[in-house]
């Protein structure tokens, strides 16, 4: 059987077991969140060790080098001695500067963290100060200034969602891990059509990635598709109209499940929008976010109409396990 | 013509990116055969389908009968069997016709696939 030594203690490590699965079976928990190889709350590190391809999906060549891991997907085939990452070394601080309600459960936050280097449309993680828990969020803004907007929906039993959308957080000093995602525009074809399909807070890196876009003067069709279960679920509505307004290469359509509809939302599903109103031609750049399910589907249905899979950046939002 | 200049004469590993979207996608829309490969990591079904590509072209690859047969095993127990590796074959070879392979070409190439059918199968 496989060891782990963490902290100088070896760990039996059973067969098919993650890293995480087996701390958290000896009571030695790291931070975790998604348990699915995303949101990179449970980086770890094993310097030269040699690591499953899976273990380091999607992290930044830098850091693959230092055997950074994701416990979570690290299922070992040989010993292996893992260490926690230095906080110090690996994060950027930042300070709460605003908080603004946009709807009952959702709010825009701001954050001072002028250390931090990024694109708009990527996701850090969010390190609450009890230094325990960790959450991704993407970045709604290039950091202009350093002042970092996210668009934070407050979850029933969200234990950093609740914090960071009270008044009461205003002030405090989080940190900031990452950046990490590949939702971000990239300017190398101006002309290509982008489609922007965001559920609830999925609006937040498209919200980054359109302006982004347009400040570097894309002028290719931009279509951003806002859609949630009710009216509820959406916000930022005037805004996105009267960018649609101002920018003639800029198509917003706001949709709803289920109704009420108030002017300016259809009923429909975003992947019926999608159909209708987006030509999928391998040209094409998609950023989806979200809900993962709505997100993955989407993804298939655009690959299937002739999009390149590579072209179809996704981030499905993947909720904790509370 | 050699499979392994195939794999140079269409462009070594770009295009063979090119190859695996038209191949995936055929396979998708396929009722018959879809459930194989639908799965919630695009990207990983990607990659596997891109080895298995270069591997078809005579391209750099380190797979091994063995490694078809545990690799399939699964599907196997799923119910796995000729008339969905026969689909593959001719999804594989449509694919590479639209890129421009020769039909001779395509031929030889099913013939060495044809030589996978008991791994995959797990006869």
């Amino acid at each position: 059987m496989v060891q782990i030594f963490y902290q100088n203690k070896p760990l039996s490590c059973a067969p098919e077991e993650s890293v995480l699965d087996c701390l958290e079976r000896h009571n030695l928990a790291p931070r975790s969140s998604c348990r699915s190889g995303i949101c990179q709350s449970c980086t770890m590190a094993a310097p030269n060790a040699s690591l499953p391809a899976k273990a380091q999906q999607g992290l930044k060549d830098a850091w693959k080098q230092q055997g950074i891991f994701l416990a979570c997907v690290c299922r070992p085939t040989e010993d292996l001695t893992i260490f926690d990452l230095d906080d110090a070394t690996t994060t950027t601080p930042g300070t709460i500067t605003q908080i603004e309600p946009v709807t009952d459960d959702i709010a825009r936050v701001w954050i001072q963290a002028p250390g931090l280097a990024a694109h708009a449309g990527q996701y850090v993680q969010v390190i609450h100060p009890d230094g325990e828990t960790v959450r991704p969020y993407s970045l709604a803004n290039g950091g202009r200034d350093g002042l970092w907007e996210l668009h934070v929906r407050r979850l029933p039993q969200g234990r950093m969602s609740a914090w960071l959308t009270n008044q009461k957080a205003k002030g405090q000093t989080v940190l900031l891990r990452g950046p990490a995602g590949d939702c971000f525009y990239d300017n190398s074809n101006q002309q290509r059509p982008l489609l922007l399909v965001g559920t609830s807070t999925g609006l937040a890196p498209l919200w980054g990635i359109v302006h982004d876009a347009l400040a570097q003067g894309h002028h290719g069709p931009i279509l951003l598709v806002h859609g949630a279960l009710e009216t509820r679920g959406l916000y930022l509505g005037k805004a996105l109209a009267s960018l649609a307004v101002s920018h003639e290469n800029v198509r917003v359509v706001r949709c709803v499940l289920r109704g009420p509809t108030p002017e300016g939302v259809q009923e429909s599903d975003v992947r019926a929008i999608v159909e209708q109103q987006f030509s999928a031609t391998s040209q094409a750049k998609a950023f989806l976010c979200g809900s993962p399910d709505i997100v993955k589907r989407l993804r298939k249905q655009l690959f299937l109409a002739g999009m390149n899979l590579s072209d179809i950046a996704a981030d499905p939002f993947i909720v904790a396990p509370q | 013509m050699s499979n392994a200049s195939v794999y140079e004469q269409i462009g070594g590993s770009a295009a063979v990116n090119a190859a695996v979207d038209i191949f995936y996608r055929k396979v998708l829309r396929d009722d018959h055969i879809s459930d194989f490969f639908d799965t919630v990591d695009m990207d990983a079904q990607h990659a596997k389908q891109k080895a298995f590509i270069t591997m078809a072209l005579g391209g750099p690859q380190n797979y091994t009968g063995l490694d078809m047969r545990a690799a399939h095993a699964p599907l196997v127990q799923r119910g796995l069997t000729d008339s969905h590796f026969d689909a593959v074959l001719k999804h594989l070879g449509d694919t590479l016709l639209e890129l421009g392979v020769d039909q001779e070409i395509v031929g030889a190439i099913a013939t060495k696939l044809e030589g996978l059918r008991g791994h995959v199968l797990g006869r």
